[in-house]
């Protein structure tokens, strides 16, 4: 049984057509990423696999949830409960500091635990800078924040959009080696979604598109 | 947690919470000053009014061929002081005398009256300070109330009529009288002679005899009940009726007191007081609903502006999974909070204004009412609610898809 | 329609409602076939009860009647009022029922008590209102509209109630546990228990009296028991003491606390209690979800509670300003006259005419009850009036903080001022006070009367 069925899913906007008619399954545990160039629709797919945003047309079976079936509130739970987010820009809420911001997913999620928010921060390397704002943070390290905060509601899929696109080269490798530790530990799906054929070395399977539709699925030989 | 974004929230925007604290201060203390002014105005506001005169006259009562023959008839100047032994007598303000007869020399009315008396009440130390001063208190007098029987005033209209001036002599009741002052009182009397009671009585050869009594008297608010006709009423409901302070209970007790007396209330003063008191209200209505309206208003400009600041955060919280409720939550708890601020900074703003208007519009302080507080917090949270509604209904609609991959 | 029919109708239906949303709410917890018995035993009560009260049309009214009714009412709440709290205690896990388990859970013994209680709840409503609706129906120029009228009303908002109810009853479970329900019943009682109208609290005062009172006998007695009456040092300041905690004030704040206390008690143990994780969880966002879930569902069970406390405390305080509620109205102590003179000591073991509050005393003259008002003056003087005026009724007058009240006009009169004669003021009678007693003589105190009976036909004359 797959985690992850999409099936003939489009989307259309007012002038364009971002997605046609994907069809793809995946299955618990994999680590996959979508590659493609930008407007190839591949971030539409995320948005939608993470319930911010709905397709025009086709089924999206998460965990055998139908999330399209879902009401926004319901969506809103699947969300919490389900999934978890990383963006390209860290999203952290500048005037809290780095614990606060993961105590934030909690508090949405069900009730903050601070204890339990520092652990999640010292696994990703940040024993240090637990009470440090985002702007006193660094790239890397905002990074990291945002990835304690992704997991901490212990997520069974992680939805990751250019997580390393404003990093270099270390802290890239640096970020998707923590990743991979993390995801050998908690067994969650990772969907990964870059334009950066380096990021692609952490994959298992790499799925291309272009313009809204899958041009290439296959898997990585590491 | 909440409390940990609330107060990283409020700390972070200083400036606009500011601005939101003060609208919403400033408008709950206009609300709760006028409301402060309304709670006094009745009570202060019939006191004042009360002062302009007379609300209940006793005449004499015309009886048969009386009537049709235009014979005139008086009542006893010794009666007075029994205006004071009613059952209500701690209601009687004033009482004034007034016998007015026609000189037909001068083709004008003469009215006699007390300007100051001091009636002795029996088994009470402290007499009764009465006359036209107390029921007529607007009365100006240029010049001097006649001392003696040989003085009298003017009125106004009539010194002008007859180019009379202070000092000089008119022929009244058939003797010569020096006028020591001329009368403006704004009414029927302007166009009279008038004088000291005893004066006119001798002039005229009517010797305790009066025309009829003006009363001033505190009353209570006319009811439903109040109107109906005491004939028809049950003796347990006349007891009632008589027993409180309606005026038209005060008129007929004083009809008992004065022999062969009718008494009736003044109603144009009645009414012109419930007339007053209703548009009163409704200014301060209005008013205070206007500056509610502001605040609201200035709480939702503010509050938008702020939110448009932290598309990026509620966009966030939805991608993390807030729900409707808990978006509201966050929201609606900041306007409780602005509210609760404002309510008491307004709450003690409205001290300072409504005792401000106090001694502006009456001259006394308003009387503090400790049930305030809780109003002015309670309209500050409503203004805030609602003032938030529109920034909560926007932030509802952020989509967090695109604010969350737009980026900076 | 008159106004009778009206009030019938109103009775009938306020009944109805109460009826029906009460057996909803009690049904709620009887779901299930292996209860069908006890819901049953609920019907059967319920039938007892209607058939009752049929019979109770048909009797004499007398006033008696209705106090006992009034106090059952006042009884019933408290029970339920005790019942709710032991079952919230027992639900938040403090073993209260120890011994009487194996008897509460035999479902033999069940259907009496059920029976016994809904009876009990049932039936002093019912028959309070059957007494106001013959009342009602003897007031009327044609009692049989009355009857059908509250008939009418009966049986419509029973139906209506049911309809509806029925909607929101798959709510109640997440709500009213038994304890809530239990609470639900007593607060029901306390607010429209009342046997005359609905928004007649007329069981809050009851209520509230009873509690006063007993806070009241309690202290008294302990410190009469303590105190040595005329003790050189003690006495006056004790006595101003308990003077201040026999003021109305007092026994409102100490009967609201012996209320209310219980229930916060309750709220506060229902939220400390430490929670027991079930073996499933093994992340810390499942415990997490646990812990929430659980402080949800206390909060959506406290809220009854909640809401009662706040009822509670609102209704305790909008009563004060009610009038005849928040009056001190000390019943008259008989004396009797020695020949001509009566003679009233000052200071009693229980009684001390000085303490500032009003004293009534009654004797008999010619076959009349006639009362009397003894009290000290913001001079310090002691000042002795019949306990009526010239005007009304001689209903007498009640205490209120600075001034008595005219029972009959509501006429405030300030202390200052009793003892004058005249208007609305008690009538004065000439005292000669003494160390040790008020001294007053008969003869006054029938002339006087006879000022009372005549002054009130007096003002009639038109």
């Amino acid at each position: 049984m797959s985690f992850i069925t999409i099936e003939k899913v489009s989307k259309e906007y007012a002038t364009t057509r971002a997605l046609n008619g994907v069809d793809c399954t995946i299955g618990s545990g994999e680590w996959v990423n979508i590659m493609g160039p930008s407007g190839s629709g591949k971030s539409t797919l995320l948005n939608i696999l993470g319930g911010l945003d709905r397709p025009t047309e086709g089924i999206v079976t998460i965990n055998s949830t139908d999330i399209n079936r879902l009401s926004e509130d319901e969506l809103a739970r699947f969300r919490r409960e389900t999934i978890g987010f990383v963006f390209q820009q860290s999203h952290l809420i500048p005037y809290l500091d780095a614990t606060e911001n993961v105590m934030l997913a909690q508090y949405f999620h069900s009730i903050p635990d601070r204890g339990e928010a520092e652990e999640a921060l010292k696994r990703v390397g940040l024993g240090h800078r637990l009470r440090h704002r985002p702007a006193e943070l660094s790239g890397g390290e905002q990074q990291r924040v945002g990835i304690a905060r992704a997991l901490i509601n212990n997520p069974n899929l992680l939805l990751a959009d250019e997580p390393t696109g404003n990093l270099d080269r270390s802290n890239t490798r640096n970020i998707l080696e923590l990743l991979k530790e993390l995801h050998a530990q908690e067994k969650f799906t990772v969907v990964v979604v870059t334009h950066d054929p380096f990021v692609s070395q952490w994959a298992r399977r790499v799925i291309s598109m272009e313009d809204g539709r899958i041009i290439r699925d296959e898997p990585v030989r590491s | 947690m909440l409390f940990n974004i609330l107060k990283r929230s409020f700390l972070n925007q200083k400036r606009a919470m500011a601005v939101m604290i003060v609208s919403v201060a400033v408008g709950t203390a206009i609300a709760a000053s006028l409301l402060a002014l309304s709670f006094d105005i009745s009570s202060k506001v019939s006191r004042e009014l009360r002062s302009f005169g007379a609300n209940i006259v006793v005449q004499p009562r015309i009886t048969g061929l009386a009537g049709v023959s235009g014979q005139k008839r008086y009542l006893r100047e010794a009666d007075i002081p029994k205006a004071k032994t009613i059952f209500w007598r701690h209601n009687i303000l004033g009482v004034a005398p007034l016998l007015v007869v026609r000189d037909e020399k001068q083709n004008a009315q003469v009215l006699g009256t007390w300007y100051l008396r001091t009636i002795a009440l029996p088994g009470e130390k402290k007499g009764f300070d009465t006359g036209a001063s107390t029921v007529m208190p607007w009365w100006s007098i240029e010049g001097k109330w006649p001392a003696g029987d040989s003085e009298i005033l003017a009125g106004i209209g009539i010194a002008e009529k007859k180019n009379l001036k202070i000092g000089d002599r008119v022929a009244v009741g058939g003797r010569q009288l020096r006028i020591s002052g001329v009368l403006n009182a704004g009414g029927r009397e302007d166009d009279m002679f008038v004088g000291e009671l005893a004066t006119v009585q001798l002039l005229y050869g009517l010797p305790g005899r009066i025309s009829q009594v003006a009363v001033s008297a505190l009353t209570t608010p006319m009811d439903d009940f109040a109107y109906k006709d005491p004939a028809t009423m049950s003796r347990k409901e006349y007891e009632k009726w008589y027993c409180t302070g309606y005026v038209t209970s005060i008129a007929k007790q004083l009809e008992e007191v004065f022999a062969g007396s009718v008494a009736r209330p003044i109603w144009p003063v009645a009414e012109a007081e419930g007339n007053v008191l209703s548009r009163l209200e409704l200014l301060i209505i209005l008013l205070t609903a206007v500056s509610l309206l502001a605040a609201a208003l200035g709480i939702s400009t503010t509050m938008i502006m702020s939110l448009l600041k932290r598309t990026e955060e509620v966009a966030l919280m939805k991608g993390l999974g807030a729900n409707t409720l808990q978006t509201v939550t966050v929201f609606l708890s900041e306007a409780l909070l602005i509210g609760l601020a404002g309510g008491a900074v307004g709450y003690l703003l409205s001290l300072g204004i409504s005792s401000y208007l106090g001694y502006q519009v009456f001259g006394t302080a308003l009387e503090q009412k400790g049930m305030l507080l809780p109003i002015s917090i309670g309209v500050s949270e409503v203004i805030s609610v609602l003032g938030a509604y529109l920034p909560i209904r926007r932030a509802l609609r952020i989509k967090p898809a695109i604010v969350l991959k737009g980026g900076q | 329609m008159s106004r009778f029919v009206l009030e019938a109708l109103f009775i009938g239906a306020k009944e109805g409602v109460k009826l029906s949303f009460c057996t909803l709410l009690v049904f709620s917890l009887l779901s299930g076939r292996e209860r069908l018995p006890l819901k049953r035993s609920v019907i059967a009560g319920l039938l007892v009860v209607f058939l009752a009260s049929f019979l109770l049309l048909t009797l004499p009214v007398t006033f008696e009647m209705r106090e006992i009714i009034v106090r059952m009412i006042g009884y019933v709440f408290g029970i339920f009022f005790f019942l709710s709290i032991g079952a919230l205690f027992h639900e938040s896990g403090t073993d209260i029922i120890g011994p009487f388990r194996s008897v509460g859970g035999k479902r033999v013994l069940q259907i009496p008590i059920l029976l016994v209680l809904t009876i009990g709840y049932f039936a002093p409503d019912m028959a309070g209102s059957a007494l106001f609706i013959a009342d009602l129906a003897s007031m009327a120029q044609a009692p049989m509209p009355v009857f059908l009228a509250s008939g009418l009303g009966f049986v419509l908002f029973i139906a209506g109630t049911a309809a509806l109810g029925r909607k929101v009853q798959p709510v109640f479970p997440r709500l009213f546990g038994l304890p809530q329900v239990l609470l639900t019943l007593a607060l029901i009682k306390l607010l429209a228990g009342g046997i005359r109208g609905f928004a007649e609290l007329t069981l809050i005062p009851a209520v509230q009296a009873g509690l006063m009172k007993l806070v009241h006998d309690v202290i008294h007695q302990t410190f009469v028991m303590i105190l040595v009456p005329d003790h050189p040092v003690l006495s006056t300041t004790t006595w101003n003491f308990v003077g201040f905690l026999f003021r109305e004030t007092a026994g409102l704040w100490l009967s609201l606390i012996l209320l209310v206390t219980p229930l916060v008690l309750f709220v506060i143990k229902h939220f400390r209690e430490p929670l027991r994780y079930p073996g499933s969880i093994d992340r810390p966002s499942q415990r997490r979800m646990f812990i929430r879930s659980i402080r949800d569902q206390r909060l959506l069970k406290s809220l009854p509670v909640l809401f009662f406390l706040a009822v509670i405390i609102m209704t305790w305080f909008s009563q004060q300003d009610a009038p005849g509620v928040s009056l001190y109205l000390p019943d008259p102590k008989p004396v009797a006259a020695d020949g001509d003179a009566l003679n009233i000591p000052i200071q009693s073991p229980t009684e001390d005419l000085r303490d500032g509050a009003i004293h009534k005393f009654s004797l008999l003259i010619r076959d009349e009850q006639v009362r009397l008002l003894i009290m000290k003056k913001p001079d310090g003087t002691l000042t002795a009036c019949l306990d009526a005026c010239e005007i009304c009724p001689p209903d007498g007058y009640g205490q209120s903080r600075e001034h008595v009240v005219c029972l009959y006009c509501k006429t405030p009169i300030p202390f200052d001022t009793v003892g004058k004669p005249g208007g609305c003021n008690p009538i004065p009678l000439p005292t000669v006070v003494t160390d040790k007693e008020v001294r007053l003589t008969m003869k006054d105190i029938s002339e006087k009367w006879v000022l009372v009976k005549s002054g009130a036909s007096k003002t009639t004359v038109k």
